[in-house]
């Protein structure tokens, strides 16, 4: 178990070491990121000070090291728009991204998952083409669009809830819904597929064998079986939400770090946009880590390996 | 030696028993790439006349809407229906640009992969691990910034996040191929590496490949669509349905059809997409049907 | 034999298990009948595919769509299962019969320790303490042969060997007391040595339980060692039954004469294996009359149009053919 273990944390630091050469490789492909770093009123003596700090008249790996120094000590630079650490902006805005994407992602696994169950357990019955039409609907129909649509009929016609804002439990319900539309799809999808293959198995069988009623063969004995690659999955789908919260939450004005990188966009506030996609991209790999030691405990063979 | 080693039937006897959704989901297809192709004739106006006195007319069938303009104007009088029309255009460009470029890189590098083994084996598998676990929204986000919006950043966005995608399928399909009889038997009998892989892989490679295309073409279209509502993709005045659904954003009370018009057209194209690529997946292989 | 039917623990008569596939039906199970005795050891023995484990299944109501259960009688201590409800059926499966199923590498549930699994077969049916329960746990460890019973009860599936997991489902099988046991094919998938100590296990736990076996194999090896009685089956149904050594000593059906040539006979100088020729018929198109005939060495006109009925050979044997003898 401990030797799995290092293994993955090992494989988790070559992915955080190679993914950070090629945000490099991508950020500094412009070549020169000063411009880009600083205000427009900007004189030739900051541009200068600028290109000394980042060490641009070094070499690249000495640029690459500078940069990895900076990361690592927090250090993303300044809003161009804000004249605020970077860092800072992020961390206020990032507890609003977090609430909504554990919000969508629970909403999406409480759905998905009886219904997942209920669609494999009543194959080519009208539930399961049920589950169908949800899973393809939520497949193909984009988010930015269903939060317009959701918009349009609960707080225009409706007027049952606010269209944006932050603050009570009204404010999260439409965000949350047309974010975890997707996840309810995919999870519905993987869940039924999932049962399926269990429900074959012979322990299944066995289940019935000892006389257990098929409420406890399916949701004791199936389901902890299917779960594993369920749950493997709907991790890596909540760190997909995460950064797909970019739509949802410029949509439903949400002060998440979503609406921030929509407004550096707008703003061209290069920094903060960086800053954004290191630290997410960080997230990501950190997130993936987690999953695999989550995965370790749910099943028991790994740990032999 | 046959050169494909089992052609699966597609169109088999079969063939009459086809189910109705796949039939609608062609219909859909065939009709958007008419209007991506024929737009001009096709559309009753140009997508960027502005007609200021005709604007902000609500669709036909509503009171108030008028019988020139079947799904309303916008707020500069430009009609949306041939917006929509001229949108298909820019969709179907990004689409096709985006999906063949990557499934070009994707094949080679994968087949390359899965048929040499060893430490290039290696490195392009890290590499399409790490794309695949990028957040690609806001790398688009970052290049907007860089480039500025523009139809290339779009479509270097799409090449960089769906070859990996590719890459990983063929890889996995070449594997399988490798060590199967007829290859073995080609290597031995001192056939080129290219040889093999040109007639015997690749042919082999293109059924999933051609399932992944159908339904990376519905992913595509709708990462377009959204990195032009979020301004990192194709810029105004250009009639993308992600521009023109985040245009009517801000009158969702006023004008409705302005925002829900070229979302029902990505939602009806993308669907499309899937529907026919899971239907295709099942016709070539069984074993991969998920739902 | 009617008169009888109150002594019997199981009476099976005339059951039929279909399957209904869009090529058609599938009659895997087609007019069996069979008895068996309280503490009493059946043999069903037949080619894989011949519908012995759906037979086995059926007895459990355990037949999973498309298949179904389509006709006959499963008197179980005089009771008609197939008259149950589903409610009653869960009190019988696993308190009174029970099934020890082929593949010991998929059988018991992956993610839980087999303490467990073996301590719900106990609590489905009765409520005990905790400490009883643990007990009881151990103790059937204990009667699977598992060494050191209360380390390994916290072991999972995988931990442990193809032997072992298929003892722990003997144990799951044994854990309420059950007074008939289902065993399809328990020791197909095992090494040669562990297979001869498991079929010695089962004996050794039915003459000291006195559960009645009912042993679905294709190894008259097996047979020959563990059972009293054999019911010899082809394509759906029973051929030929009779007590065991009287069977394999003077076969009279044509098919159980030449399943039983092609078993290497110990001693036998002979190597040379004397296999049937043909396969078994498409299930979707059974012959109209015996379903061996095709494969039959003395196969008559007659045999190819009716089926043959059964033939009383002496009080306890009979079998299907014109040509008994």
């Amino acid at each position: 178990m401990t030797r799995y273990l290092i293994n993955r944390l090992t494989q988790g630091i070559i992915a955080l070491f190679l993914s950070s050469v090629l945000v490099f490789i991508l950020l500094r492909m412009t070549g020169d990121p000063t411009l880009l770093l600083l205000t427009p009123d900007a004189t030739l003596a900051d541009v200068a000070a600028l290109r000394v700090q980042l060490g641009l008249d070094q070499p690249y790996p000495v640029q690459y090291f500078l940069f990895m120094r900076n990361i690592l000590q927090g250090d993303f630079g300044n809003s161009l728009f804000y004249h605020r650490p970077v860092l800072d902006l992020i961390a206020a805005r990032f507890p609003a991204t977090l609430l909504l994407a554990i919000t969508a992602n629970a909403l999406g696994m409480a759905i998905a998952l009886p219904f997942g169950v209920i669609a494999a357990t009543h194959r080519e019955k009208w539930q399961d083409t049920m589950a169908k039409v949800t899973a393809i609907l939520g497949q193909s129909l984009p988010n930015f669009w269903l939060g317009i649509v959701l918009i349009q009929i609960f707080s225009v016609w409706l007027g049952w809830l606010p269209s944006s804002g932050y603050g009570s439990l009204k404010f999260l319900i439409l965000p949350a819904v047309a974010l975890g539309f997707g996840s309810v799809a995919a999870i519905l999808r993987l869940t039924r597929s999932s049962m399926l293959d269990v429900l074959s198995a012979d322990y299944i069988r066995l289940a019935r064998i000892k006389g257990l009623p098929e409420r406890l063969v399916i949701w004791k004995h199936a389901l902890r079986n299917a779960l594993i690659p369920v749950v493997t999955f709907a991790g890596i789908y909540f760190v997909r939400t995460l950064a797909g919260s970019v739509v949802v939450e410029t949509i439903f004005a949400w002060p998440g770090v979503g609406r921030l990188a929509y407004e550096a966009v707008v703003r061209r506030d290069f920094p903060v946009e960086q800053g954004i996609l290191i630290l997410f991209t960080a997230l990501f790999i950190l997130f993936n880590l987690m999953i695999d030691i989550i995965y370790l405990f749910l099943d028991p063979r790994v740990k032999l390996r | 030696m046959n050169k494909v080693f089992h052609k699966r039937r597609l169109f088999g006897k079969r063939f009459g028993k086809v189910n109705p959704g796949v039939v609608i989901s062609l219909v859909i297809l065939a009709g958007f790439i008419i209007c991506g192709i024929f737009a001009p004739f096709i559309a009753p106006y140009s997508p960027t006349n502005i007609n200021l006195g005709d604007a902000l007319k609500p669709p036909a069938f509503q009171a108030g809407g008028d019988v020139h303009y079947p799904l309303g104007t916008d707020r500069l009088g430009r009609d949306v229906l041939s917006r929509i029309i001229f949108g298909a255009r820019v969709s179907l460009q990004v689409a096709a640009i985006g999906v063949v470029a990557s499934g070009i890189i994707g094949l080679t590098l994968g087949v390359i992969s899965g048929y040499k083994g060893g430490w290039i084996d290696i490195i392009i598998q890290r590499a399409v691990d790490i794309m695949l676990g990028l957040p690609m929204i806001l790398i688009a986000m970052v290049l907007a910034i860089i480039f500025g919006a523009s139809i290339l950043n779009v479509a270097f966005v799409l090449i960089i996040i769906f070859w990996a995608t590719f890459a990983r399928q063929s890889r996995a399909e070449t594997l399988k191929l490798r060590n199967l009889d007829f290859v073995t038997l080609a290597r031995t009998s001192g056939t080129s590496d290219f040889i093999i892989i040109l007639r015997h892989i690749v042919p082999n490679v293109m059924g999933s490949m051609l399932v992944l295309a159908t339904l990376n073409v519905g992913a595509t279209i709708t990462l377009e669509a959204t990195l032009s509502f979020l301004g990192a993709g194709i810029p105004p005045p250009a009639p993308s349905w992600g521009l023109m659904t985040a245009d009517g954003r801000d009158m969702v009370v006023t004008a409705w059809w302005l925002s829900f018009m070229p979302g029902v057209a990505i939602s009806l194209v993308v669907l499309a997409c899937n529907v026919f690529g899971d239907w295709l997946r099942d016709r070539l292989d069984p074993k991969l049907r998920t739902i | 034999m009617s008169e009888l039917a109150n002594s019997h623990l199981l009476q099976v008569i005339d059951l039929k298990t279909h399957f209904f596939v869009s090529r058609g039906t599938l009659k895997a199970v087609d007019g069996v009948s069979f008895y068996l005795n309280k503490g009493e050891v059946l043999g069903i023995v037949g080619e894989s595919a011949c519908g012995k484990s759906v037979t086995g299944l059926s007895l459990m109501r355990l037949i999973e769509p498309p298949g179904k259960i389509v006709g006959g009688q499963i008197l179980f201590n005089g009771e008609d299962l197939l008259k149950l409800g589903e409610k009653d059926m869960l009190k019988i499966r696993g308190r009174q019969i029970t099934m020890i199923q082929q593949n010991p590498d998929t059988s018991l549930n992956p993610v839980f320790r087999i303490g467990n699994q073996i301590a719900e077969a106990i609590t489905t049916h009765r409520k005990l303490s905790k400490e009883a329960l643990n007990e009881k746990v151990i103790e059937l460890l204990r009667l699977v042969r598992i060494p050191s019973p209360e380390v390994r009860a916290l072991d999972y599936p995988h931990q442990m060997s193809g032997g072992m997991r298929q003892r722990i489902a003997g144990a799951i099988a044994l854990a309420c007391d059950a007074n008939l046991l289902i065993a399809d094919e328990p020791t197909t998938n095992l090494d040669v040595t562990t297979q001869a100590q498991y079929i010695k296990l089962l004996e050794q736990i039915q003459s000291e339980t006195g559960v009645g076996i009912i042993f679905i194999t294709h190894d008259f090896g097996i047979v020959s060692t563990l059972t009293d009685r054999v019911a010899v089956m082809y394509a759906g149904r029973i051929v030929e039954t009779g007590p065991t050594k009287d069977l394999m000593e003077k076969p009279a059906h044509p098919y159980t004469r030449a399943l039983l040539d092609s078993v290497p006979k110990p001693g036998s100088s002979s190597t040379r294996l004397h296999s049937i020729q043909g396969g078994p018929p498409n299930p979707n198109k059974m012959p109209p009359g015996c379903r061996f005939a095709p494969r039959c060495e003395k196969v008559k006109p007659e045999c190819l149009k009716e089926y043959p009925p059964e033939v009383k050979i002496n009080n306890n044997r009979s079998a299907s053919c014109y040509y008994v003898g």
